[in-house]
């Protein structure tokens, strides 16, 4: 049975990563009410799990997989949303005026879903490769495969900093 | 696009008040629960914050009688119909696959081009060369055979190779994909994207469905669409049972 997590834990942990959680969410799963599912989820299984956590890294790569793993399900019942409402959420995200934003936001949400994840956490949440590697359990040599296509395909001007590890 | 720009995109993403006072909510009533039923997981439908959802096996069922497809290429089935024999590089499914078994996994990478390795670079140049065809079918899974490889160069974790029966062969705008001849019986290989996907193997015996897909305009002739695709289904849609239930 898990430990009852104190209030402050709580607070705490939703303070910290909701912005990262529910930007992982909304990248892949391209539907803010989805978005919105996959954030309530991922924090009830927060408060269902035992895990200990070790450290503080541990705790939000932890978090980070339950996002992505959920988003995989949910990605699974692709289409179930209409693309009218990501316009919906991308009207309600940015200003008329912010047209080249919103074409930012519209190529990332075109990239494939690992290519998507690996980009935000790279450049985003600027995780190390190394992070990147153990949180999603690929390898760093999978990881940097994908930023190189992501890169490609985003046609990016990003600073690599050779990958850093 | 730089840096700078993407995160002043995705600086603009954040969950709303409400969801997050939502949340908070439904985790202290999951909380309180807990501790006042030490020996039971919390009732977590209770918190009347969450947004009903249906069960797991309800999910896996829609999901499965919905969508979940593996993309094989309708050019085997072509070529198999044509000649008996499963074309893959050199490999049929009448041949021994021992080379591969033992780790020959170089002359399995050089059938596939690293950018076709991937589900939505292979859909996107699919659109773009009019591949984009697809049928559906059910099939039986007769027999299959899972190979892994740590060979980072091939750019997937390892592959199946199977053998399906087909049952039922769905309707296909402008393709006329028929089951192949002499037999329902065909090969198909599907690559893993990562190591989880290994970890899902088939079951021998149940019922799929596959999502089969053609090469240029309609006519499968193309061996590079036809692997990608076969790799890119598996990625995509996993091997979710059928239920026979």
């Amino acid at each position: 049975m898990n430990p009852a997590r104190s209030s402050d834990d709580i607070e705490d942990v939703v303070n910290r990563y909701s912005d990262m959680v529910y930007r992982i969410a909304v990248s892949n799963t391209m539907s803010k009410h989805d978005a919105d599912d996959i954030f309530q989820e991922t924090f009830l299984r927060y408060m269902q799990s035992d895990k200990e956590y070790e450290s503080e890294e541990h705790r939000k790569a932890w978090l980070i997989r339950v996002t992505v793993n959920l988003c995989r399900s949910f990605h699974s019942q692709m289409n179930k949303h209409s693309a009218a409402s990501l316009e919906d959420y991308e009207n309600e995200l940015f200003a008329p005026e912010e047209t080249e934003e919103k074409g930012i936001f519209e190529r990332v949400h075109a990239l494939p879903e690992k290519l998507k994840t690996v980009i935000l956490l790279f450049y985003y949440e600027e995780m190390s490769v190394r992070e990147i590697a153990d949180t999603l359990g690929i390898s760093e040599a999978n990881v940097k495969m994908r930023l190189n296509r992501g890169r490609n395909k985003l046609k990016l001007e990003l600073e690599e900093e050779g990958d850093r590890k | 696009m730089k840096k700078s720009d993407l995160k002043r995109t995705f600086d603009s993403i954040s969950p709303s008040d409400d969801l997050i006072s939502k949340t908070k909510a439904m985790m202290l009533a999951a909380n309180s629960q807990t501790e006042g039923a030490p020996d039971k997981k919390p009732d977590v439908k209770t918190a009347t914050v969450l947004t009903p959802r249906p069960s797991r096996r309800k999910l896996l069922h829609t999901v499965s009688s919905c969508a979940a497809m593996l993309v094989i290429a309708a050019g085997m089935m072509f070529l198999y119909a044509r000649s008996g024999d499963f074309p893959m590089g050199g490999f049929s499914s009448t041949k021994s696959f021992d080379t591969a078994s033992t780790g020959n996994f170089a002359s399995y990478a050089r059938l596939i081009d690293q950018p076709v390795c991937d589900y939505e670079s292979f859909r996107s140049e699919a659109v773009g060369e009019g591949n984009t065809a697809t049928m559906s079918i059910t099939a039986t899974m007769l027999s299959y055979d899972i190979y892994t490889s740590a060979d980072e160069s091939f750019g997937a974790y390892g592959f199946c190779l199977a053998r399906i029966s087909v049952n039922e062969v769905g309707k296909a705008d402008g393709l006329s994909i028929r089951k192949p001849g002499g037999g329902t019986a065909v090969s198909i290989v599907i690559y893993f994207s990562d190591e989880r996907d290994i970890n899902s193997l088939p079951v021998i015996g149940e019922e799929y469905t596959f999502l089969l897909a053609s090469g240029k305009d309609g006519s499968p002739k193309d061996p590079l669409s036809i692997r990608a695709g076969m790799y890119n289904t598996w990625k995509c849609y996993g091997f979710s049972a059928q239920s026979t239930e």
